[in-house]
């Protein structure tokens, strides 16, 4: 029972973390990117995967491609100061 | 004429499709017009293997299990015919269909949910299947007329010697025997079944066919995008639409993508309706597996739950296509020669013609997959559907040996 009850608060934690920690990220629109593109502290990371990134024509410019295999890399290549802007569909 | 339009319709299934246009496209930024080599030897490796495939020797044409059964046995010969179709027609038609999707989102009507309208697209070819086989059949010539069509009118548009872009710009052309294979990949679909009693001729004609169009498309890409972009674009193929004809080319290459992408998925289910009919005429399977409606309604549903859980979306949805494309390829190695093997009576050389030939695609294969930056993953990938058929069908052989009473071994 006491096992049950555990795994059953771990759920409930992560869940209620994951939707405070979602609540920093902020969701902008394309005219709002658009605004701030030239911006030298932007960095815009597309991080679209597999064939949602192969078939599309949509390609911002500059943008840097995020794949699992480069992940690290490209976290290390840019500092948090900048502002980082998440390209995922 | 109408024989002829249904078999070359079904053997282009897979060359036009968007994934075919892109794979070329990349290869002619490599290497330039040198891409006519491989191109042309290609060709040949395809006409080699159509002469053995179709020609299995003296007497009533064999079908596709029998062939392989003579040669491999039964249960083997089954989990050769299911991994060299089932695979590449689920992953290829996952991503065929999203390519299909985006091209129509992002050319035509931006509002329009991307995989709304490949679900839609898929299940459009599951009731042409549900309707009848010469619904599917027709569907296919037009698929692929409307694909060869576009791709023939942005030629015509482009082919003006206006465009100097690849020239200029051309790198030093490379070539290796991974590009010829991936060229040789291009090709495939020549092991299609004959939907009619059409001449050889017409089978030999179609790999000609599909190195006129493919020649005239380098040219084109070769004139009018600088080799660097192509070799590095996803989508290679839209960016020279757009280079020859703006707009508008880009609305082309938007029916062509589309067109292409219900060509192969259409053409793939054709194929695997006729080998799961020849296993279930082999009594290998049940009759009702050998039934183009139920089989129709489970492709559907399994196309549809890929997309639905993001397989398409998975980084890794390419290298899996590529490693399901050459499960093909073996599977079109392993049939040649068997096939020119039994055919050695008509022919003294068939024993050495059908080793050379068969052994020519397996390098090519061997040469794609070391040439590959994942080749760990398309070997691991590939053990796990080869190990998975190979159990499956002999479980299958045993549980009707012993429910039925029947050695599905032996021939009946």
């Amino acid at each position: 029972m006491m096992k049950k009850l555990s795994v059953f608060l771990i759920f409930v934690v992560l869940t209620l973390s994951g939707v405070v920690f979602s609540d920093e990220v902020k969701l902008i629109d394309k005219d709002e990117l658009k605004a701030m593109l030239g911006n030298p502290d932007l960095v815009i990371l597309d991080v679209r995967a597999g064939k949602d990134w192969s078939s599309s024509e949509f390609k911002i410019k500059d943008a840097v491609r995020m794949t699992d295999e480069n992940m690290e890399a490209v976290m290390q290549k840019f500092s948090k100061d900048k502002t980082l802007v998440f390209y995922c569909a | 004429m109408k024989a002829h339009a249904l078999v070359i319709g079904l053997l282009l299934s897979w060359l036009v499709s968007p994934e075919s246009l892109a794979g070329f496209g990349r290869g002619v930024g490599v290497s330039g017009m040198m891409i006519l080599v491989p191109l042309a030897a290609a060709m040949v490796l395809a006409v080699l293997c159509t002469v053995l495939i179709h020609n299995p020797g003296p007497g009533e044409p064999k079908t596709e299990f029998a062939v392989l059964s003579t040669s491999y046995g039964r249960t083997i010969a089954a989990a050769m015919a299911l991994t060299g179709r089932i695979p590449v027609f689920l992953l290829a038609s996952t991503a065929m269909l999203v390519s299909a999707g985006f091209a129509f989102n992002e050319i035509f009507v931006h509002w329009f949910p991307n995989f709304l309208f490949a679900s839609l697209l898929l299940l459009m070819i599951c009731g042409l299947h549900l309707f009848q086989e010469k619904a599917a059949l027709w569907g296919q010539v037009v698929f692929v007329g409307i694909a060869v069509l576009g791709l023939f009118i942005l030629m015509a548009m482009g082919l003006d010697g206006s465009g100097e872009a690849g020239a200029k710009t051309a790198p030093p052309p490379s070539l290796s025997y991974s590009l010829f294979g991936m060229i040789f990949l291009l090709f495939l679909g020549f092991d299609f079944y004959r939907p009619g009693k059409q001449k050889m001729t017409v089978l030999y004609l179609v790999p000609g066919l599909a190195f006129v169009l493919l020649a005239g498309w380098a040219l084109l890409a070769v004139e009018h995008v600088p080799l660097v972009r192509l070799a590095e674009s996803s989508l290679p193929h839209m960016l020279i639409a757009r280079a020859v004809g703006g707009d508008t080319g880009g609305y082309i290459m938007g029916a062509v993508v589309i067109s292409g992408a219900l060509s192969g998925v259409n053409g793939f289910l054709l194929a695997l309706r006729k080998t799961l009919e020849d296993l279930a005429e082999n009594r290998f399977f049940p009759e009702i597996a050998g039934k183009g409606r139920p089989g129709a309604i489970v492709s559907f549903a399994l196309i549809e739950t890929m997309m639905m859980t993001g397989v398409a979306g998975d980084e890794r949805i390419d290298t899996m296509v590529r490693a399901s494309l050459l499960l093909w390829m073996m599977y079109v190695g392993f049939r040649s020669f068997a096939a020119g093997f039994q055919g050695q009576s008509v022919n003294p050389y068939g024993k050495l013609y059908a080793g050379a030939v068969a052994g020519m695609v397996f390098f090519l294969a061997g040469s794609l997959i070391m040439a590959d930056s994942r080749t760990g993953y398309i070997l691991w990938f590939q053990s796990c559907i080869i190990l998975g058929f190979l159990a499956f069908s002999f479980a299958w052989a045993k549980a009707c040996e012993r429910f039925t009473n029947k050695h599905i071994n032996r021939e009946e």
